[in-house]
């Protein structure tokens, strides 16, 4: 049974339309991450599971119950869903103090004193903020009132936790420590989480699954690793990182034990194998899919004999600390290329590049979306 | 301009939802969807009843002859009878004067804020507080005491000038065109200073900055930068006091009148008061000329204040770029200080020493007596007027504030049908003076069916206050909301709160202060209202402003310094509680 099942669910603002019938399942004590660019939806879906906006289309359902369908204008208020948020803007009460926010769904639902007491101290320790429990809450940092406003999400035990980007007004260092010690306490308590960013490293290193969005509509669900590795069209590749894509004929396409397909491709001046997602006919176009940091870079003698391997000169170099980025003019396609820190690239050096086997893959050209 | 724009774009991608987070919050509601209708359909029904109807009384006046409950016929009589030559003159006279005293007072508020906001000039703060106090005085005691001290035979001025240069000429006289626009400076000038002052200090200084950066020297950047971001502010400003202007009453009658200086105010308040026959309908007429003339200029002010409101609002958080003056500090400081001992320190003083003296303009030893002090607490009507001023205050400042949090809040935080149209009806007493709304509510009470006897009684008075108090009231209230981001209220939900619980333990929880700020300020309007009170009053309904008129009309300035010294401590007071508000519980939001 899951925890959150979206089901065909629209949301229009006028002629707008926000979020375009979307299918999901979120199971229990499953982290899930709706990731896409600004206006994409997933702000939107979010705050239909949360019932601040009601949703024009479709069906909704926690745990058991139905609580939004617009079919059947059955609509559970925010109140009724018994569900945890945190919001971009931690939404702190500055006329409480800290104690007093994360006591509130407590209060609200007249929870006996000492109970109370208790379980807000309880959760407070949990996310490191007993000392501070009597301050004001307008005299916390930005990383303070983030763990005040988990801490509160958290109290009474909610069915199912939502956060609206929580790390986006937090600087990049402490960005990565809150999330990290989110994810952490997230499998520690098997709390369904289901997490709004636009940021596709933290959804990779926070998410069980990612839910990429784009116009209103979901583009692909999968782990993290195959939504990278594997996407099912240009614009999920896109997302990630800056990729080469190379146009490429198909010459062969054999299936796999694992339901994937072998393809053989003919570039122009190149050949290769790539692995694809599904069928293409001999003959069909195709991109092929090669990330910066899957091409291997070396001198003309190290690198001989592999298939996708090209010669060029380094047009362009950016020095990134870990990695050095660079682009590389070929005959044919120019590449990115993530090179080691250490191989000391410079603009000029003519170079020798290759894809490795497995390191390509193949989606369809004209799946824009 | 640029500051209410960067912050929009910060929002960037949720303004979407956000545009709608209202529908969302309450839909919530739908179940109650009857409920929420009543409800509105009760609230434009309150605001109707505030303004509509005493304005379509006030056409039906200008269009029947005679009086209500009197037999007469429809005619254009009363529209015909305001063309005439005099009336030109009155126009002349109330634009003109308006004009008169909006530029000089524009002028020195300006520099006066520049120096509290933008420079360091000693002990700003203190100073801020001194110069502001002038606007919460009541313009009738200062225009007493300036009757007083610019009296041609007795005043203080005159007499001081007399015995400085051994003369026996008198410069100075109140009773003039120069005495109405002195008078209108006093508060007009703290006015636009409170209206300016925080988008002197809202102003981003990197906007100055990388002017600076680009080139440009100090006083090219105060031209090509500084000025033109505060355009906006000083354009609208510029209105709003010509506007506040047209309808000043407390000025032109006591300066104008002596002199045979009348304006469209002091004109409608003669032909009820000061004829033979009242001539309603003429002064209906006239109210509603001078409708269509703030029609006008509220129109092109609101166009202007537009999108202006969130500039303010951002301000939080920037320190102004401080301008160092050097030796010069002192010389601001001086200023500042004269300001505020010719607007507060004579006008005060001079009641205080009339009220101890037995004859105003005699201050001899042989003189001094404490029997106006008296004669005032003996005085039964004083009593009364006291009664019925702190009752009305009180009660006017908590229904007036209560009806514009609830129409605040319809307006800025709700999506519901028709909250243009109750937004629309609030607004509309801002564009009528108190002379008109009263004269209009003078017609409106006295049609009311039988049973409902509001004429000549205190609530005629009590709704007077609500109708001309409800526009700052909604002002004061959605400034407040705006500042409280829609997640606060959103976040109570989804925890557990229901929409009542959210209501009380979040938005009035943190909306109160202002709440509060804004019953002083609603209180203060009520304490100095004359030109309403001056035509809705009745034996027993008198309020302070009322009482000091009558007894300055008989002549006894004694008591009437008295009175005024009295209601300067308690403007004090209140002014104090609430400075003491804003610091405590608005600064820490």
């Amino acid at each position: 049974m899951a925890a959150v099942l979206i089901e065909d669910v629209s949301r229009t603002f006028g002629e707008v339309i926000a979020v375009n019938r979307i299918n999901l399942k979120v199971e229990r004590g499953e982290f899930v991450t709706l990731l896409g660019p600004s206006g994409c939806g997933k702000t939107t879906t979010l705050r239909m599971v949360a019932g601040l906006e009601q949703n024009t289309g479709g069906r909704i359902s926690i745990g058991d119950r139905v609580v939004s369908d617009a079919a059947a204008s059955l609509f559970v208020p925010p109140d009724h869903r018994q569900l945890g948020m945190v919001f971009q803007s931690y939404a702190i009460w500055p006329h409480m103090t800290v104690f007093d926010n994360v006591a509130y769904p407590l209060k609200i639902r007249r929870r006996p004193k000492a109970e109370i007491r208790e379980r807000v101290m309880a959760t407070l320790r949990l996310v490191e903020m007993d000392k501070f429990a009597d301050r004001p809450a307008p005299a916390l940092s930005g990383g303070q009132q983030q763990r005040v406003a988990i801490a509160r999400a958290l109290v009474f035990e909610p069915e199912v936790l939502l956060l609206d980007e929580p790390l986006s007004n937090l600087d990049a260092r402490l960005r990565t420590q809150m999330g990290d010690e989110f994810r952490a306490l997230q499998k520690r308590l098997g709390i369904t989480s289901l997490y709004v960013t636009h940021d596709q490293e933290e959804a990779m290193a926070l998410s069980d699954r990612v839910v990429v969005m784009h116009g209103g509509k979901i583009l692909q669900i999968g782990a993290p690793e195959e939504i990278y590795q594997r996407p099912v069209s240009r614009t999920v590749a896109a997302f990630f990182g800056s990729p080469n894509l190379l146009d490429a004929k198909v010459t062969s396409c054999e299936p796999e034990a694992n339901g994937r397909f072998h393809l053989k491709v003919d570039g122009k001046g190149w050949q290769g194998h790539a692995r694809a997602g599904e069928k293409f006919a001999v003959g069909a176009p195709v991109l092929v899919l090669v990330r910066p940091e899957n091409i291997q870079i070396g001198t003309q003698a190290s690198i001989n004999g592999a298939q996708m391997a090209w010669s060029g000169k380094i047009v362009h170099s950016i020095f990134r600390g870990p990695r050095t980025s660079v682009a590389i003019e070929t005959g044919g396609p120019r590449l990115n290329v993530e090179a080691p820190a250490l191989l000391g690239a410079r603009v000029g050096d003519e170079v020798r590049i290759a894809v490795p086997p497995g390191g390509a893959w193949a989606i369809r050209p004209e799946a824009v979306n | 301009m640029a500051v209410a724009e960067i912050d929009v774009g910060r929002q960037g991608d949720r303004s979407a939802s956000r545009a709608s987070a209202g529908r969302g919050m309450f839909a919530a509601l739908a179940g109650r969807a009857i409920g929420r209708r009543v409800g509105v359909t009760l609230l434009f029904l309150i605001l109707a009843f505030l303004t509509l109807y005493p304005l379509s009384m006030l056409l039906y006046g200008s269009l029947h002859s005679t009086p209500p409950g009197m037999a007469g016929e429809f005619n254009l009589q009363g529209y015909r009878d305001i063309l005439t030559a005099e009336n030109v003159i009155v126009l002349i006279n109330t634009v003109g004067l308006s004009f008169a005293k909006t530029i000089p007072s524009l002028s020195l508020a300006i520099l006066l804020a520049w120096i509290c906001a933008r420079t360091d000039t000693p002990y700003r703060g203190m100073l801020e507080v001194l110069i502001t106090l002038p606007f919460f005085i009541p313009p009738i005691l200062t225009a007493m005491a300036w009757g007083m001290l610019g009296n041609k035979q007795v005043g203080v001025i005159n007499m001081a000038w007399q015995w400085l240069t051994g003369t026996t000429s008198a410069p100075i006289n109140v009773y003039s065109y120069g005495g109405i626009v002195w008078h209108m400076m006093q508060y007009s000038t703290p006015f636009l200073f409170l209206f300016i002052v925080d988008s002197f200090r809202a102003m981003d200084p990197s906007l100055e900055e990388s002017s600076r950066m680009c080139g440009a020297s100090r006083w090219s950047t105060f031209r090509r930068v500084t000025v033109l971001l505060m355009l906006p502010a000083i354009v609208s400003s510029f209105m709003l006091s010509l506007i506040r202007g047209i309808e000043s009453f407390e000025s032109p009658l006591f300066f104008g009148l002596p002199a045979g200086i009348t304006v469209i105010t002091t004109e409608i308040y003669n032909a009820i008061n000061h004829r033979a026959t009242p001539a309603y309908q003429y002064a209906t007429a006239l109210s509603f000329a001078i409708m269509a003339l703030m029609f006008l200029l509220v129109i092109l002010q609101w166009r202007l204040l537009r999108g202006r409101t969130f500039t303010t609002v951002t301000g939080k958080g920037y320190a102004p770029n401080i301008t160092k003056l050097g030796p010069w500090r002192w010389v601001t400081f001086g200023f500042c200080i004269l300001f505020f001992i010719v607007t507060v320190v004579l006008p005060v003083g001079q009641l205080a020493v009339g009220s101890f003296f037995k004859f105003f303009g005699f201050y001899s030893y042989d003189m001094f007596t404490f029997e106006h002090y008296v004669a005032v607490f003996q005085n039964k009507d004083v009593w009364r007027a006291v009664r019925n001023t702190m009752l009305l205050g009180l009660a006017g400042a908590t229904a007036t504030m209560v009806l514009g949090g609830i129409v605040a809040y319809v307006t800025v935080r709700t999506k519901w049908r028709g909250r243009q149209i109750i937004d629309g009806l609030a607004w509309l007493p801002w564009m009528m003076p108190g002379m008109v709304l009263g004269v209009g509510f003078l017609w409106a009470f006295a049609m009311l069916p039988g049973p409902i006897p509001i004429y000549g009684t205190i609530w005629a008075l009590l709704l007077a206050y609500m109708a001309l108090g409800t526009p700052i009231a909604v002002r004061v209230m959605s400034n407040a909301y705006h500042q409280l981001s829609f997640d606060l209220e959103e976040c109570s939900r989804v925890h557990g709160a229901s929409w009542w619980q959210t209501l009380w333990r979040i938005l009035i929880a943190l909306a109160w202060p202002s709440f509060a700020v804004g019953w002083v300020l609603t209180f203060f309007g009520i304490l100095r209202e004359l030109s309403a009170s001056i035509l809705l009053y009745s034996v027993g309904s008198e309020v302070l402003s009322v009482t000091l008129l009558k007894l300055w009309a008989n002549g006894q300035a004694e008591q009437v310094s008295v009175i005024g010294l009295l209601m300067m401590l308690l403007v004090i007071f209140f002014r104090w509680v609430q400075l003491k508000l804003i610091k405590e519980r608005i600064s820490t939001l």
